[in-house]
């Protein structure tokens, strides 16, 4: 890899979002043994897909060119069904322990801004996307089922984990939301059919844009409010005396956002013929009605029923479940999850990290989520009074980065005392 | 550390980067679908439709206006009257009157003899001077001009003055209105006007004594008279007019040629004046830039009369116009040629001869103010033609809005496609060129003349199925910079009929219905 396409992937891995659900955001923090108190620095951001490369998704960082072969590329990839994911967290988390003696031992209160994106896309709708229509002269181009979803806000949370009996742990998060941005896009049946000729476009179909407030598009408008819940259960489990391990199953961000009255939504139920620009009488221009679409004009003849109002969104949440297991030089997680609302498939991972001092140096293996596989790398540096970790999960997509579609970085630090 | 914190404390700048990928995409959109029909070239006022709907051209005109008052105007005209104390010392008492002259003049105006006029605008100007050493009074009257029968008469006072420095007033007078009878005092005469001169020792003044060499003088203009009404002989004699009229028909057609296989024109000479004429069109010539074809019909072979108008009537003015018809056609005359000509202009050679029987009215021709003789020309031209290499140009106004540009700034390059179908019976070769204000050229909007080919009549004439085509325009980034500049399209369409040399009737359901078709490269990038 080049200095120019390392510093790309770096910058990109820096920016930008996160998305294969294994987050951290939600992972308890470790406190050692001699501390009571930690705080903990998250920044996280992923983006996948099983056909979208990071030919694409670079340009959401430098703005770069998609050449031909490129596109060539992705569309190779393609399937029938096509989804790509983007998710960031950038927030800061403190955990504390329970009083001695109560079963509440620990509480956890958190501080962040989230965002995430995903879209599911028929491989026509990606070519349409990536090439335009005119490839497909005379043809209906199936965008049935698609759907692009983005999504800002920025949560106040607090968690606690109680200790039971029998070597169980269960705990519960509940967070309250500032939904700053919203657009949801999603097609029931809908068909595009350009003519042989181009001398007429037909769109044909059922489908549904929401937007939150367009008037207040900043980054930190607040535009709705919304909830969320989380909880786990968790069950020790030791392979020999030595090791610790857990099988833990949770629930994230279970909630909904509701945007304001402000909202906008763009119901469509219709067959929409366009010829261009229309006039009777091209030399009698005067007394004509010329009317040449504009995005805005076309959202009316296409929405006639769109108006203003609330609405909510669900949140991606995420059902996990994973067994953890900590050997003397090295520990072991595998698990898979799931996200709900997300355009997602069933995600399962393996990670494992070799411990030798005060380091911890890892790699992960993962399946499925918005992406087909996926790999990564990470390293920490952990101590009684701070932790530090960085990694990736998509080393092959900085390797690869014509030919495959995932990015993603994390960096953590934690302070205890 | 002090990295690690400062990369997490950028975090949220980078996730505030708005970029996004670019890429090219290739698209095809519809544009713009309409319909061209070239009678709407043509104001509404110059077409009309036969029964079965086929296209006429309609032109009205008047070809030729002569206002005979304009023929003989009353010239300005001065007279002046000095009366001078030939001998010795005379004493005048107060009130006493010592000039009182009656003058009849006679006005040369050219060859005609009037009787009568009322003047519809016009002053006179009395100059007085006077050396009399006291006050005068000085009366001017024409006692044959009234108005409300009542004689012009105005009395004005002259200081006292000398020889050496005469006392002077100069007044200036209306006569609108007036009636001018002008048979002289005998009322047997004609351009005559009887004017009095009186002038009168100041009765409340004192005896003056006059010498030798006193004088008061009397000095008058008739300016700017303009008759609303002129009655008399009006002589007899010619004028000639010879001039050219821009016809604006077919000013937009440059070359080629065109065979009409009909036309009528309906000639109209209307004759508003009190007066015999003899009208003779010695020449009436179709001129273009390539051509000239002189009319030959039995109008310009002979003579025309027109008897005189009569007054009465309740028009205003009270005129019976004399009217003369005739009308013209591919009978008659070589009018289809005169016409297939494309003339810019009309060029007319035409004599009049006023009393061509001499005074037969007895002298009493009469003319009201603005009227005359009209030549009206009413055209109608069945659109039935065959034509080769036509070629029409037009220049059409742009008025492109400029906040478009950045929509359309993406576009990489590609063609604009326009999908014709074509009921019209002519085969075309269409260019077009975006100029500036000046008319200096920018671009064309085709690399080299499209083809749009031309639809074939059914055996009955009539074109029942289009025939289609597509024009094909670069779209580059450079020419749509020049369409934007742009101010003017400048149209060069040369056109031949289907089936020569037939001659092809044209109907108002005919029609060129166009699409235009986007198919261009398109980048998606962050604007």
């Amino acid at each position: 890899m080049s200095g120019k396409r390392f510093f790309i992937a770096a910058v990109l891995s820096f920016a930008v979002l996160h998305a294969s659900a294994q987050s951290f955001w939600h992972e308890p923090l470790s406190l050692p043994d001699s501390a009571r108190y930690g705080v903990r620095l998250t920044g996280e951001g992923a983006v996948n897909s099983n056909a979208l490369t990071n030919a694409f998704f670079f340009g959401f960082v430098n703005g770069r060119f998609v050449n031909d072969a490129e596109k060539d590329l992705m569309l190779d990839r393609a399937k029938a069904k096509n989804r790509f994911g983007m998710d960031g967290t950038y927030g800061i988390q403190a955990d504390f322990r329970g009083k001695p003696g109560s079963k509440i031992i620990r509480h956890t209160v958190g501080l962040a801004e989230r965002y995430h994106a995903d879209g599911t896309l028929t491989q026509e709708a990606m070519e349409l996307v990536l090439y335009g229509n005119k490839r497909f002269a005379g043809q209906e181009i199936n965008l049935d089922d698609s759907r692009l979803r983005y999504l800002r806000w920025k949560e106040v949370s607090y968690g606690f984990t109680a200790q039971l009996a029998g070597g169980w742990q269960a705990g519960g998060s509940v967070a309250a939301i500032i939904g700053d941005q919203n657009l949801n896009f999603t097609t029931d049946y809908a068909r595009l059919y350009t003519s042989p000729t181009g001398e007429q476009m037909r769109l044909n179909g059922t489908f549904l844009l929401q937007q939150s407030d367009t008037a207040q598009p900043g980054p930190h408008a607040f535009n709705g409010m919304g909830f969320s819940v989380g909880g786990f259960v968790q069950k020790e489990l030791k392979a020999h005396d030595a090791a610790q391990g857990y099988f833990r199953v949770e629930v994230q961000d279970a909630g909904a956002v509701y945007w304001n009255n402000n909202s906008v939504q763009y119901p469509g139920d219709t067959l929409y013929v366009y010829n261009g620009t229309e006039i009777d009488r091209i030399l009698d221009v005067q007394d004509a009605d010329i009317n040449p679409l504009t995005p805005d004009s076309i959202a009316e003849l296409i929405t006639p029923d769109a108006g203003n109002g609330s609405y909510h969104t669900l949140l991606p949440a995420t059902l996990q479940a994973s067994i953890y297991q900590q050997f003397a030089r090295y520990d072991v997680q595998l698990g898979m999850n799931h996200r709900f609302f997300a355009s997602y498939s069933p995600f399962f991972f393996t990670r494992v990290r070799y411990r030798t001092g005060n380091w911890r140096l890892g790699g992960n293996l993962g399946l499925g989520g918005y992406g087909t596989w996926q790999t990564g790398l990470e390293a920490a540096y952990e101590s009684e009074v701070i932790c530090v970790s960085v990694g990736t999960r998509n080393a092959e997509g900085l390797a690869f980065w014509q030919r495959l579609g995932g990015s993603s970085a994390f960096v953590r630090l934690a302070f205890f005392w | 550390m002090k990295r690690i914190l400062l990369f997490l404390f950028a975090l949220p700048a980078f996730l505030a980067c708005n970029k996004q990928p670019a890429w090219d995409v290739d698209a095809l959109v519809p544009l713009v679908k309409s319909k061209l029909y070239l009678q709407d070239l043509l104001e509404d006022s110059l077409k009309t439709a036969g029964p079965e709907g086929d296209l006429r051209i309609v032109y009205e005109s008047e070809l030729f206006s002569l206002k005979v008052d304009s023929l003989f105007r009353i010239p300005d005209t001065t007279t002046e009257e000095i009366f001078t104390i030939p001998i010795g010392n005379i004493q005048l008492a107060p009130g006493q009157v010592f000039v009182n002259d009656t003058t009849t003049s006679s006005y040369d105006i050219q060859d005609i003899q009037l009787r009568q006029a009322i003047v519809r605008s016009g002053e006179i100007q009395v100059e007085l001077a006077s050396s009399i050493a006291e006050q005068t009074f000085f009366t001017y009257a024409l006692p044959y001009a009234t108005l409300n029968g009542v004689p012009f008469s105005v009395t004005e006072v002259i200081p006292a003055g000398s020889i050496m420095n005469p006392s002077t007033l100069t007044k200036t007078y209306d006569l609108s209105g007036y009636v001018l009878d002008l048979r002289g005092p005998d009322f047997n005469s004609f351009n005559s006007l009887t004017t009095v001169i009186r002038a009168q020792i100041d009765p409340n003044g004192n005896v003056v004594t006059v010498s030798a060499g006193d004088f008061v003088r009397s000095t008058n203009t008739f300016s700017e008279i303009v008759p609303e009404y002129a009655r008399g002989y009006f002589g007899n004699r010619t004028e000639s007019e010879r001039a050219s009229d821009s016809l604006g028909l077919f000013n937009n057609i440059k070359s080629g040629q065109l065979n009409l296989s009909a036309a009528r024109l309906d000639l109209q000479v209307v004759n508003e004046a009190g007066v015999d004429i003899r009208l003779k069109i010695n020449e009436l010539t179709a001129k273009s830039e390539n051509d000239s074809v002189s009319l030959n019909s039995s109008l310009t072979n002979g003579f025309i009369n027109l008897s005189r108008a009569r007054e009465g009537g309740s028009a205003n003015p009270p005129v019976i116009p004399y009217t003369y018809s005739t009308s013209l056609n591919e009978v008659n005359s070589n009018l289809p040629d005169f016409l297939s000509a494309l003339p810019d202009e009309v060029t007319y050679d035409i004599d009049l001869f006023l009393n061509p029987f001499g005074n037969a009215s007895n002298s009493n021709d009469f003319i009201y103010y603005n009227t005359g003789l009209e030549l009206k020309a009413n055209l109608r031209v069945p659109l039935r033609f065959s034509a080769t290499n036509l070629l029409l140009v037009d220049t059409l106004a742009l008025e492109i809005d400029q906040d478009g540009k950045a929509d359309v700034a993406p576009i990489q390059g590609g063609n604009l496609l326009v999908y014709t179908n074509n009921y019209y019976p002519l085969d075309v070769y269409i260019q077009g060129y975006l100029a500036d204000s000046n008319f200096v050229i920018l671009d064309s909007l085709f690399a080299e003349p499209q083809f749009m080919p031309g639809a074939y009549p059914d055996a009955d004439g009539r074109v029942r199925t289009a025939s289609s085509g597509m024009l094909t325009s670069p779209l580059t980034p450079l020419r749509i910079d020049n369409l934007y500049a742009s101010e003017l399209l400048i149209f060069s369409v040369r056109m031949s009929t289907v089936n020569q040399p037939d001659e092809l009737t044209f109907y108002e359901d005919y029609f060129v219905s166009f699409s235009v078709v986007g198919d261009f490269t398109y980048r998606i990038e962050e604007q």
